[in-house]
């Protein structure tokens, strides 16, 4: 009789303490949800450009004319697969719809290595870039990440990549070898963390920070911003 | 420690894992967010190519775990024997969570190189449900049953 009682006891206990784990679960990810949210959104353009945002524009390479609608920068690193899916679905087919002589949209790419493996990635694309074959390079090592990304050394992928592109394999290795970007890749990572960038990728439309909740991380979001900005421009060019 | 008392913690360490995997698998579909590449290693674990395992997004296995661990556990807590079919899965997936947490916590260490920490949490709680459930007591009972019914009417009496 006391045992079963006892194991009353225990039984409600047990609940009560189920019940509360439950109530702390839902509310932690509710909140989780928030704060996660908040913490992404990047400080304004106005507290950016007081922490050095002009600092160094230079550090991107940049496709699309200098007076266009748009601008987007974009902070990117090569072994990140959301940033291969981001270029693929989105910049890749921006670049190529907008980024035109006479279009309404500029893009700029920066480099941000996330960490040590990414880095001769980026001194390839600034050595494709040499032979005037930056984003070709650019899209195509997001393409083929899975045949060097596990390479202790990947500029032999590299330099097959570069003549697939049509670029001088000797010229390309030798670029590869020297590393001469490596202050301007650095400088652009730089530019980055100025800015505020924590992860990859991050997009900055028009100077704004875009926090990654944010519709402009999808191709049609970006389009329609595009367009509209486009019209409103041409609008104010004919008043 | 009294078997319902082990069944009652393993169903508590279950629930919590449930909560943990559910909030991994939002944060994989982009429920905070549009997934990120940071410096923080979670990321690199979330953004591995490690982060799928037969199609589908890890957390969505440690939900479907921890939700079928904390069923068979309220079954056995509530008035099982310990030696029905809810109590036989439970040991079999107390086994088989521990595995997985190896395989995992393994790929982190030597593959991937960066360990994150909810990863780790959900290992430890694989760890505490397999001490907790302790299949070995589980198994020596269906050994024990299985030989008592060989044995015939004297087994099952004695």
């Amino acid at each position: 009789m006391a045992t079963r009682q006892n194991e009353g006891g225990g039984s409600k206990w047990f609940y009560w303490l189920l019940g509360l784990v439950v109530l702390v679960g839902v509310g932690w990810l509710l909140t989780a949800g928030r704060s996660s949210g908040e913490a992404e959104a990047l400080p304004p353009l106005g507290v950016a450009q007081t922490t050095g945002i002009e600092a160094d524009p230079s550090a991107g390479v940049a496709i699309g004319p200098e007076n266009a609608a748009v601008t987007i920068y974009d902070f990117s690193d090569y072994l990140c697969p959301h940033c291969r899916d981001f270029n693929a679905m989105v910049g890749k087919l921006l670049r190529r719809n907008y980024a035109v002589p006479g279009g309404p949209l500029r893009w700029v790419s920066y480099d941000f290595p996330l960490g040590d493996r990414s880095f001769p990635a980026n001194v390839a694309a600034h050595c494709a870039l040499d032979q005037g074959k930056y984003w070709e390079m650019h899209d195509m090592m997001f393409a083929r990440v899975e045949s060097w990304a596990s390479e202790a050394n990947p500029t032999g992928q590299f330099v097959e990549i570069a003549e697939d592109l049509g670029m001088d394999g000797g010229d390309f290795r030798q670029c590869m070898d020297q590393r001469e970007s490596v202050s301007r890749i650095i400088a652009s990572k730089q530019y980055g963390v100025n800015l505020g960038v924590t992860g990859t990728p991050t997009i900055f439309v028009n100077g704004q920070p875009v926090p990654r909740t944010n519709q402009f991380y999808s191709y049609q979001g970006l389009e329609a911003f595009i367009q509209q900005q486009a019209e409103a421009a041409a609008s104010a060019a004919d008043e | 420690m009294k078997r319902v008392d082990r069944y009652r913690g393993v169903a508590l360490l279950a629930l919590v894992g449930l909560f943990i995997s559910l909030y991994l698998l939002l944060y994989h579909m982009g429920y905070y967010g549009v997934l990120a590449c940071g410096s923080g290693s979670c990321d690199v674990v979330q953004s591995s190519r490690y982060a799928d395992f037969l199609g589908l997004p890890v957390p969505a296995w440690g939900v479907a775990w921890y939700g079928a661990v904390l069923v068979l556990s309220l079954i056995e807590q509530a008035g099982g024997t310990g030696e029905g079919l809810a109590a036989r899965l439970l040991d079999f997936a107390a086994l088989g969570g521990l595995a997985f947490s190896i395989y995992l916590t393994a790929i982190e260490l030597f593959v991937i190189h960066a360990v994150c920490r909810w990863c780790v949490v959900i290992a430890l709680l694989a760890v505490g449900i397999f001490l907790l459930a302790a299949p070995w007591k589980g198994m020596r009972i269906a050994s024990r049953t299985s030989g008592a019914s060989a044995g015939g009417p004297r087994g099952r009496t004695g």
